[in-house]
């Protein structure tokens, strides 16, 4: 993929992106280099994009990066190893994310998977789910803080 | 703990304990994660990372591809000259049965240039991934490509292989690029 057709990718998605990063990681500078990651990627032609799930594609590439390194992250405390990156098997880890979308699909009612899509994967903000759900801001917040820590108690019950 | 730990551990308490916060902190803090990131400004520093380095590779190897094309073109000029001053007889000229060291030095100068153009042959690679063209490498040269940096595999470049040079010249050209750097081992490349 060359310069110009990255750049076009970059400036349309990275807000979105970037914003969905930040919701699940917090730290700026994280959800900075989760994004650009995924960009250098499609620059490398190690993702092929197809022109009518573009979007959605790259918010599921960023949720699922972001969960990957709270996964890291965990299993290092946990380990207690420095370079525990090394250990880690992708394969089982792919396996886990499958688990975590098939548990928000199964064990949160239909209003929980609505929020939760809107916020990770279409990558809406905290108003426009607010103006679409009718809510408050604050009881978008509420809401969502509640499912994610059901799924880090389903996953992760010594972890919170 | 630096600022940014601080706040990246209230961010998680709010999370998780999200009824000890007043509504005022929590609007505070959706309204951080969902301030807007200056995308152009993102966008120069992805690019300075990631293009730069490109751009830089393209004019050093384009600078010895004009270099190789220059000594051809003056070569050609030269044995043109000699050819036209009768130093050298020219190839294309009938052959004179009644004169045959001429006929024959003839025959030795254009089978020279027939086998020249043989060697020569190259082929260019415009933007091609570095395993692609290891990969013709390996099927030319009968040697193993071995990557220990496998994201080398998709590092993208200009390169013109020229087929009648040696392996270890290729490999040569090849690690001038800033980015690459391959070893040899008997018949195995190793991409490091």
């Amino acid at each position: 993929m060359g310069r110009s057709e990255i750049r076009q990718l970059f400036m349309q998605h990275y807000a979105k992106m970037y914003r969905v990063a930040r919701t699940i990681l917090y730290d700026e500078q994280e959800s900075k280099d989760v994004v650009s990651d995924i960009f250098e990627r499609l620059l490398h032609g190690q993702i092929v994009l197809q022109p009518d799930t573009v979007e959605h594609y790259l918010l599921t590439s960023v949720r699922n990066q972001c969960i990957k390194r709270i996964h890291h992250e965990t299993l290092k405390r946990q380990l207690q190893l420095h370079h525990s990156s090394e250990q880690l098997c992708e394969e089982s880890e792919d396996e886990r994310l499958a688990d975590v979308m098939e548990f928000a699909l199964t064990h949160l009612d239909e209003r929980d998977q609505r929020i939760f899509n809107l916020r990770f994967t279409e990558g809406f903000s905290y108003e426009e789910i607010a103006q679409m759900e009718g809510i408050s801001k604050v009881a978008v917040w509420k809401h969502l803080s509640r499912l994610i820590n059901r799924i880090k108690e389903h996953f992760n019950p010594t972890e919170k | 703990m630096k600022p940014t730990d601080d706040k990246n551990s209230l961010f998680r308490d709010m999370q998780n304990n999200p009824d000890g916060y007043s509504d005022e902190q929590i609007e505070a803090m959706m309204e951080e994660l969902d301030h807007a990131p200056n995308t152009e400004a993102e966008w120069e520093t992805f690019a300075a990372n990631h293009f730069a380095k490109e751009r830089r590779i393209v004019p050093f190897w384009l600078s010895k591809a004009a270099a190789v094309i220059a000594i051809i073109i003056v070569s050609g000029i030269v044995y043109a000259a000699t050819v036209a001053v009768g130093i050298v007889p020219s190839p294309f000229a009938e052959t004179d049965s009644s004169n045959e060291t001429i006929s024959n030095t003839t025959t030795s100068v254009a089978d020279t240039i027939v086998t020249n153009t043989k060697v020569e042959e190259s082929v260019v690679f415009d933007n091609a991934p570095l395993s692609q063209i290891l990969a013709e490498f390996s099927a030319y040269y009968h040697v193993k490509i071995e990557y220990v940096n496998v994201n080398s595999k998709s590092l993208r470049l200009f390169f013109k292989w020229n087929k009648g040079r040696d392996l270890s010249s290729n490999i040569e050209a090849l690690n001038a690029f800033e980015r690459i750097c391959i070893s040899q081992n008997d018949s195995i490349l190793t991409i490091e």
